[in-house]
């Protein structure tokens, strides 16, 4: 390549002239820290830090919900309920979607529970922002369980068709014979809410449940914005097939990442647990495949793509983090989080990447796990490679 | 050395780099601007980039957020219409449009620019596997557009 290495050398020499460094210097004033400015920015601070300091010793004054609780946010009309006497913690992490394959992708949950043990003992609510790229049975259902079925009419489809009713509730008795209820509502693909209570009447179970199926876009916002660093996650699922037999058909969009991750050895390394092609739910009709891949300790690296549409709203997949431009105009998404990375790529025809890495060792959740190390340039990095070798 | 020395220097440095990568992944026009604009603001904020362990990939990355765009735009060239160059290989400039911004970035930097494969990841601030893989599909892409054959 040295002849054609020169002449691209020439091409760039002739064809891009050199930016002026001393016009830069002579048009532009730098910037500097003068001494009345930083006077100025230290009174600034001074000030926070006594009103941060006055503040702290208000809040020590009021009523205390818990050791681990942050404070309970006033906007939860949506679980219609008098949480007076409340507590709210953000959970952390757990796993997400649902069936012993699906639970691939962390996701962020908040607990509600008593801070005092009330009249019909202890009750305890999750409500966490999981993945609904499927929605699905997910508990064992026992003989003696009802399944309520899907809600008959779909309580909200608002005015965006972003928000649609995947709904599924069931009533659960455990091993115990505890009557829990579990109300799954499915968003097109930015994620559902789970509700669970122990030793819930059935009446006070609905009542939680037919209240929370009225919350709006608006409310499901607000509902995503508790959750700072994101709270959706992607899954790969068996139960929405492309064959609709529930089994995992290795179909060319799952293939074709399969022979990307081939050609970037640290994830050709991994072992490839499953590689699926699946119907898309949600409002971008189509298919969408992938693979997720094992490290030694379980954690995994989940590669999924799919074709959008212009006008496909990354909030489908990602929470609403950092956005930046890829090298050839791609849109890039990112996720961070102590227990999880995500990389969304979409480029200029539509094609998308979400990758998406635990970072804990799932056998000791917030605990570093395997892949760990990886860091968020390098995920950065692997979607991109893995856009540009898939759509090669 | 004075502020205005250094980053002289500095800019003097580094301007090559960021002209070819970005010119390489943005074309000539957007990829010329992002460099300046990087390197204004490197001026502007001199105190703050000098500082820095890799001002160079700063500014790189800098320069990369400059040119945010919409997608579904059309793909930049390596030519404007006042400049053609027809003493160079004709199909190179078309050839180089048939490789990925990346790859671009990368072939140019090691083929032409004679970089180090540790250099182009410490500057484009990606994994050297990554650098290596460019690297290889990039030339491969190259070789088959331009049908040069590397009969070595």
């Amino acid at each position: 390549m040295g002849d054609i290495g020169r002449e691209i050398r020439e091409l760039f020499d002739e064809v891009v002239e050199p930016v002026d460094i001393r016009g830069i210097v002579a048009l532009h004033r730098r910037r500097r820290w003068r001494g009345w400015q930083i006077a100025f920015a230290a009174g600034v601070v001074a000030l926070l830090v006594v009103g941060g300091v006055l503040l702290l010793g208000a809040l020590d004054s009021a009523p205390i919900a818990g050791p681990s609780d942050t404070t309970l946010p006033e906007d939860l009309p949506y679980l219609g309920l008098d949480l007076d006497g409340w507590a709210v913690t953000l959970a952390g992490e757990g796993a997400g979607g649902c069936g012993a394959l699906d639970e691939v992708g962390p996701a962020r949950q908040m607990s509600y529970e008593p801070i005092a043990p009330i009249d019909e003992g202890p009750i305890h609510i999750n409500v966490g922002v999981f993945s609904a790229a499927t929605i699905c049975d997910e508990l064992p259902m026992p003989d003696d369980a009802a399944d309520l079925g899907p809600p008959a009419d779909p309580p909200f489809v608002n005015d965006h068709g972003f928000i649609e009713v995947m709904g599924h509730r069931a009533r659960v008795f455990d091993e115990q014979g505890t009557f829990q209820v579990r109300w799954l509502i499915g968003t097109a693909g930015a994620g559902h809410i789970h509700i669970f209570g122990n030793n819930l009447t059935a009446e006070d179970a609905e009542a939680i449940a037919e209240s929370v199926v009225e919350i709006d876009y608006v409310q499901w916002q607000s509902i995503l914005a508790l959750f700072p660093e994101g709270g959706t996650t992607t899954t790969i699922a068996s139960h929405d097939s492309v064959d609709g037999s529930g089994d995992l058909p290795n179909g060319p969009l799952s293939s074709a990442v399969l022979e990307a991750v081939d050609q970037i050895p640290e994830l050709a390394a991994l072992t490839v647990e499953l590689a699926a092609d699946h119907a898309s739910l949600g409002d971008e009709p189509g298919e969408w495949g992938g693979v997720s891949l094992l490290a030694e300790d379980g954690s995994r690296i989940e590669i999924i793509t799919q074709m959008v549409s212009e006008n496909f709203d990354p909030l489908l997949v990602i929470g609403p983090d950092t956005q930046e431009t890829g090298p050839h105009g791609e849109d890039i998404f990112l996720r961070e989080s102590d227990a999880v990375f995500q990389v969304v790529v979409i480029d200029q025809d539509g094609t998308m990447i979400n990758l998406i890495i635990d970072r804990s060792d799932p056998s000791q959740p917030g605990t570093p796990g395997a892949l760990s190390q990886i860091g968020l340039d390098e995920a950065r990095e692997w979607a991109l490679l893995l856009l540009d070798l898939i759509t090669d | 050395m004075d502020g205005e020395a250094a980053f002289v220097e500095f800019a003097r440095a580094v301007e090559p780099a960021l002209r070819v990568a970005l010119v390489a992944a943005h074309g000539v026009d957007r990829g010329r601007e992002a460099a300046n604009d990087a390197l204004v603001y490197a001026w502007k904020h001199w105190d703050r980039v000098q500082g820095l362990d890799n001002p160079a990939g700063y500014l790189y990355r800098l320069a990369e957020r400059s040119t945010r765009q919409r997608r579904f735009r059309p793909p930049a060239g390596l030519e404007t219409q006042d400049h053609r160059h027809p003493w160079v290989e004709p199909r190179l400039s078309s050839a180089l449009l048939a490789l990925s911004p990346r790859q671009r970035q990368v072939v140019v930097l090691i083929e032409s620019f004679e970089w180090t494969q540790a250099e182009v990841a410490d500057f484009l601030g990606i994994g050297l596997s990554s650098v290596q893989t460019h690297l290889e599909r990039g030339l491969a892409r190259l070789r088959h557009e331009l049908r040069v054959w590397d009969h070595g």
